[in-house]
């Protein structure tokens, strides 16, 4: 089990009862919330009494669509047909309808009955079989039969569309979605149920499928509708031209403590005019009261108290910017040591990074050469190395090297500096795995906010120093620059719950989806508690503000892979999900796996100050969970010189790179790296340092 | 724990003690002295169903004193109470010979244990356990942000108190819900100070976390306990330690019992001597792998050589229900103690010791360096495989899949730049 939120006090009396009550703070929630059940109840009211269209119905897709479409509500329709029956004279109606259906999706009725007849009249294999020939794609748009009312044109061949699939076509909740998705972007849903359902309440697919199966004297096995169940897509027009729109990348500000992170994205802020001039100048004010002038840009990102007075960042902070090409999430990490669990948070839901040096005199220096304790005892490394380190280990693979503070070097805006700087990073950042061909340096002033969105000019006094020998990418250039990832949109759903709180009728949930998409309306199940919640509203932040078109209204209506969003759920208590959760498809076989073992692959960090041995107690990371784990075997060893594998070693020492088994001491959703890299990998520490970082081969129970 | 009466025959070890337990600690102390075949005598309850002439039954709760033969010996690590079940031995009016019953040890009250043999292992925990000023009593609160344990460490025993886990939101413009579960998590850690930690007996409170949480949490507490005249804690301000630690969970405690100004102050106590072997151990693994070994058969095998300077090994072991094991293990002990070893035995209750079990419970730091020991170990795993076939097979098996996954990861291997 994951961590509750409530306390768990060990001895026998519960002296948190009376915080309960007054955990929300604010009695207005409640009300709401009431609100929002007799809201509730009164749909469910109207959702009995809708006619079931489908029990008595004879399995034709066209009318059961169209009954379903012009429900008020949100619901899904599931096509299909019945596989086998025993009586001839359904078997012959049966085979009719299986007919009509695949003509229905737009080929001629020779070619469905042979299509059909060599599939032993399975219409999912029939239409696959049809769909993935060339030859006859083309043909049937000639020999379109005439589309039935409300009938979705055929959806065209995605290369994620799977080898069994039924389709399904979503209706939306207003009219407005219902022209878009029918006529603009069919979204296909493959799906698989044998018997074809509208699915009401969607709690459990393969039950009411059975349930409605029997009522309609329909034969078909659960079994065979879960063993098909398949993840949710979207249709190839919306891939094409979701890759002609900006893409979306979630960045990370990494760097070592008072590199000036945090007061080079409040400039990047101010110049792209996301902060108001008002709030800058009131922070500006109020810094130098308490003699901390030159933080008021920071302070934009670090907006608690604790932080501001200290001078430190200590939790991520979120924003959003929008360049030409991109729409980017950004995530401010402490670069403090003792925070760096919260800089692994904001490293694990990232694409891309931006890595800030200081390049004054000493600090980079502290920054990033290896630290000597007192006596010749290794002592903490710098945090830039670690976040080098930890960054590529968690999925940041493009990366900006901010050189800030270049004009404090000395002397000001010095080349031979920053070459200096470059040269010490780049065989670093090459043995940590990063392709320098993806990593960009650029040389700034975060305070001044010089070269940052306006090049360097020699008319002005304070850049002039740069301009004489730099003629590269301005740091908004760079951020431009970044390639659009890759995203596992046809995976099974994850959501990684980064951030909770409630808001009106429901529960935001901020995090990132992982891989796979979902849409208001969808079914969803909380991992590790196994509660199903129903996604309300989808929530982009600012991108939701500037839909401008039809295609931008439609895509900020879901959730794709890589993205940074707010979830607003319902019917679910905040004291059921918390931070670390994850969310995903509600069918059995799509969810992640709860584990408390792992076979693992882990490289152990050079700088380690005490081994790794078997028993070893460490503090596993992942996402946005940290849980105690135990290296509970050391399977094997690789031998660095042969390639060949030790078995057995007895203890693994800096720049190992070993297959180890590792026992948590809870069970959390694994998964292995080749099916989602976001579960799959995690990074070990142990006494504030950084010992390994690793990948899950395989679970084990 | 008070010992009143000691009747051990010097020829074989045979016979038995009294014993009063005052402390919870004492409890453990029992429980470790315990094994199965022993006899316990006790006084207890016992549910005594009575059956008139008319037939009619009334049960009512009975005081008496009984001898049982131990089958089994529970310790629950929350509550500290130790359980003993076993048939009874001794004839009494109202239980019946060989009716089973499960005794409690009970604080204040007197128990007698009588075995077969008592060995070294067993003398000096008796020792140990009527000599409590060796132990010093401290409380330990490790937190990070919406995580915190508060445990409280005696001699030889750690028990958490209470786990606070709060979940925080993170901070937003424009939003308090941050700053508000912030202040209620330090409550949720104040109260349970308030309620667990009794000032008259703990020396004092070490306070570890991450960054500025802890600072954070004693200002809290400092103002909270003025404002609501919590005279308790403003009194006691004074035995908090700030120290560090990297996380809030239990086993950050260790970190809190290595930290250098902590120990001087508690250099007696058998914890922190404890953590510091291990620590010693640990470092010797890095510095001079040939020179720290673990696991029984490199630790026999060490021994062997008399080459064992130090041997670490938890109470966990000679708790082991099988006889012959803990013959095995008490015969290391002694061995090494003839051969000017030093041993360390670790309570298994303490986090020390919890990661010391990790590591198969036992390890050595050595005298020389025994770099052959690797070799040794291979045949001891031969003689291992030799005696359980169907270990040896899996252990092929494993070997197989390690090096097929290693081929099949390699490409995620690059691609994530290892």
């Amino acid at each position: 089990m994951s961590r509750h939120r409530n306390i768990r006090n060990m001895c026998e009396d519960d002296y948190y009862d009376y915080e309960d009550d007054d955990y929300y703070d604010d009695d207005e929630y409640w009300e709401e919330e009431e609100e929002h059940n007799s809201n509730y109840q009164e749909q469910e009211r109207v959702r009995k009494e809708q006619p079931t269209p489908n029990k008595n119905a004879p399995p034709v897709s066209v009318k059961s669509t169209s009954i379903a479409a012009s429900s008020p509500l949100k619901k899904e329709v599931k096509i299909s047909v019945p596989s086998s029956s025993s009586s001839a004279s359904i078997l012959d109606k049966e085979r009719t309808e299986k007919e009509r259906l695949v003509i229905s999706m737009g080929f001629t009725s020779d070619k469905a009955r042979a299509s059909l007849e060599n599939h032993g009249w399975d219409v999912q294999q029939a239409i696959n079989d049809l769909l993935s020939n060339p030859e006859i794609s083309n043909d049937k748009s000639m020999t379109m039969a005439p589309p039935p009312k409300f009938m979705p044109p055929p959806p065209a061949l995605g290369d994620h569309q799977g080898r069994n699939a039924t389709l399904e076509f979503r209706v939306g909740t207003t009219k407005k979605d219902k022209k878009i998705e029918t006529s603009e972007f069919p979204s296909v849903k493959v799906s698989s149920h044998n018997t074809k359902s509208v699915n009401l309440s969607g709690v459990d697919l393969p039950k009411s499928s059975q349930k409605l199966s029997s009522n309609a004297s329909l034969s078909t096995s659960s079994k065979v509708s879960e063993a098909k169940i398949k993840t949710k897509t979207i249709s190839p027009e919306m891939k094409k031209k979701l890759e002609s729109q900006k893409s979306r990348l979630s960045m990370v500000i990494l760097g070592h403590v008072d590199a000036g992170k945090s007061t080079l994205m409040g400039q990047v802020l101010v110049q792209m005019g996301m902060v108001q001039n008002r709030t800058v100048a009131k922070y500006q004010k109020e810094a130098s009261e308490i003699g901390k002038a030159s933080f008021a840009l920071a302070w934009i990102m670090d907006e608690d108290e604790s932080e501001r007075e200290r001078g430190v960042t200590i939790d991520i902070a979120t924003k959003y910017i929008t360049t030409e090409n991109h729409d980017l999430t950004i995530l401010d990490a402490p670069g403090h040591a003792d925070y760096i669990p919260a800089m692994i948070t904001g490293a694990g839901v990232s694409d891309v990074g931006i890595l800030v040096v200081s390049s004054t005199k000493g600090e980079f220096e502290s920054g990033f050469d290896l630290a000597t304790g007192k006596g010749g005892t290794r002592g903490h490394v710098g945090q830039t190395r670690e976040h080098i380190t930890l960054a590529k280990a968690l999925g940041v693979s493009q990366l900006i090297v901010a050189v800030n503070k270049l004009d404090a070097a000395d002397p000001a805006w010095s080349q031979s500096r920053f070459n200096e700087i470059q040269s010490k990073l780049e065989p670093f950042l090459k043995q940590s795995g990063f392709n320098l061909r993806r990593v960009q340096f650029v040389p700034i002033s975060g305070l001044t906010g010089i070269n940052v969105k306006k090049a360097p000019s020699k008319d002005d006094a304070a850049s002039a120093g740069l301009a004489e020998w730099y003629n590269g990418k301005t740091l908004m250039m760079a951020i431009n620059s970044f390639e659009p990832a890759k995203r596992n949109i046809d995976k099974p759903f994850r959501f990684i719950v980064s951030d909770l709180y409630p808001e009106g009728k429901g529960l935001v949930v901020k995090g990132r989806v992982a891989q796979g998409i979902i849409s208001a309306g969808d079914e969803v199940v909380v991992l590790p508690t196994g509660d199903i919640a129903s996604v309300t509203r989808i929530d982009h932040g600012v991108v939701s503000a500037k839909a401008n078109d039809d295609f931008d209204a439609e895509r900020v209506k879901i959730a794709l892979a890589g993205d940074s969003c707010d979830l607003i759920i319902g019917g679910i208590d905040i004291a059921r999900i918390c931070t670390g959760n994850i969310l995903s498809d509600v069918p059995m076989q799509l969810r992640p796996k709860l584990k408390k073992t792992m076979k693992a692959q882990i490289l152990v960090l050079d700088d380690l100050s005490v081994p790794i041995i078997r028993g070893s107690q460490v503090l596993m990371h992942m996402h946005c969970l940290d849980v105690p784990a135990v290296i509970s075997n050391i399977i094997s060893k690789l031998n660095k010189k042969d390639g060949s594998t030790i078995p057995r070693p007895r203890v693994l020492t800096g720049g190992s790179n070993a297959t180890v088994q590792i026992k948590l001491q809870e069970r959390i959703c694994l998964e292995r790296y080749s099916d989602c890299r976001s579960l799959g990998r995690f990074v070990l520490r142990r006494g504030g340092d950084t010992v390994a970082i690793g990948i899950i081969e395989d679970l084990e129970d | 724990m008070k010992l009143l009466k000691k009747n051990i025959s010097a020829k074989d070890g045979s016979g038995s003690i009294l014993l009063r337990p005052d402390l919870p600690e004492d409890l453990w102390h029992a429980y470790n002295l315990l094994q199965t075949s022993d006899f316990v005598r006790c006084t207890t309850l016992r549910k005594v169903i009575n059956t008139s002439s008319t037939g009619s039954t009334t049960s009512n709760k009975v005081r008496t004193n009984l001898t049982i033969r131990v089958t089994k010996v529970d310790f629950d690590p929350e509550s500290l109470q130790v359980r003993i079940s076993g048939p009874n031995v001794e004839e009494s009016k109202h239980v019946k010979m060989g009716a089973h019953h499960t005794l409690t040890l009970e604080l204040g009250r007197n128990f007698s244990i009588e075995k077969e043999c008592w060995d070294q292992i067993f003398l000096d925990r008796i020792e140990e356990a009527c000599n409590p000023e060796l132990g010093a009593e401290i409380a330990a609160i490790v937190m990070q942000p919406g995580l915190a344990h508060l445990c409280l460490v005696t001699g030889s025993i750690t028990v958490t108190k209470a786990k606070i886990d709060v979940t925080i939101p993170k901070k937003r413009t424009g939003s308090t819900n941050h700053a508000k579960a912030i202040i209620r998590f330090y409550e949720a850690v104040y109260q349970a100070v308030l309620r667990h930690v009794d000032f008259d007996l703990i020396k004092c409170v070490l306070c570890g976390s991450p960054g500025y949480v802890k600072d954070d949490f004693y200002k809290y507490l400092c103002e909270q306990s003025v404002k609501r005249d919590d005279r308790k804690l403003v009194e006691n301000k004074g035995k908090f330690v700030m120290c560090k630690a990297s996380s809030g969970h239990k086993h950050a405690l260790e970190e809190v019992f290595s930290d250098e100004n902590i120990m001087a102050k508690m250099t007696e106590t058998k914890i922190a001597k404890e953590v510091n072997a291990l620590n010693r151990f640990m470092r010797m693994i890095d510095t001079d792998p040939d020179k720290a070994y673990y696991g029984f058969n490199h630790v026999q095998q060490a021994n062997e050589e008399l080459a064992i300077d130090t041997l670490l090994v938890t109470d966990d072991l000679f708790r082991a229900c099988d006889v012959a094991t803990r013959k095995l293990y008490v015969k290391l002990v002694e061995s090494v103690r003839e051969n000017g070893g030093v041993v360390y035995v670790f309570s298994a209750m303490h986090v020390s010791g919890v990661q010391l079990n990790q590591l198969s419970g036992v390890a050595a730091i050595l005298r020389y360096p025994l770099p052959d020991l690797d070799q040794l170990e291979l045949d001891a795993a031969m003689y291992d495989e030799g005696n359980d076939s169907d270990d040896s097979s899996n252990s092929d098996e494993e070997g197989v899949d390690a090096e097929e996954s290693f081929s099949r990861v390699q490409e995620d291997v690059a691609d994530m730049g290892f």
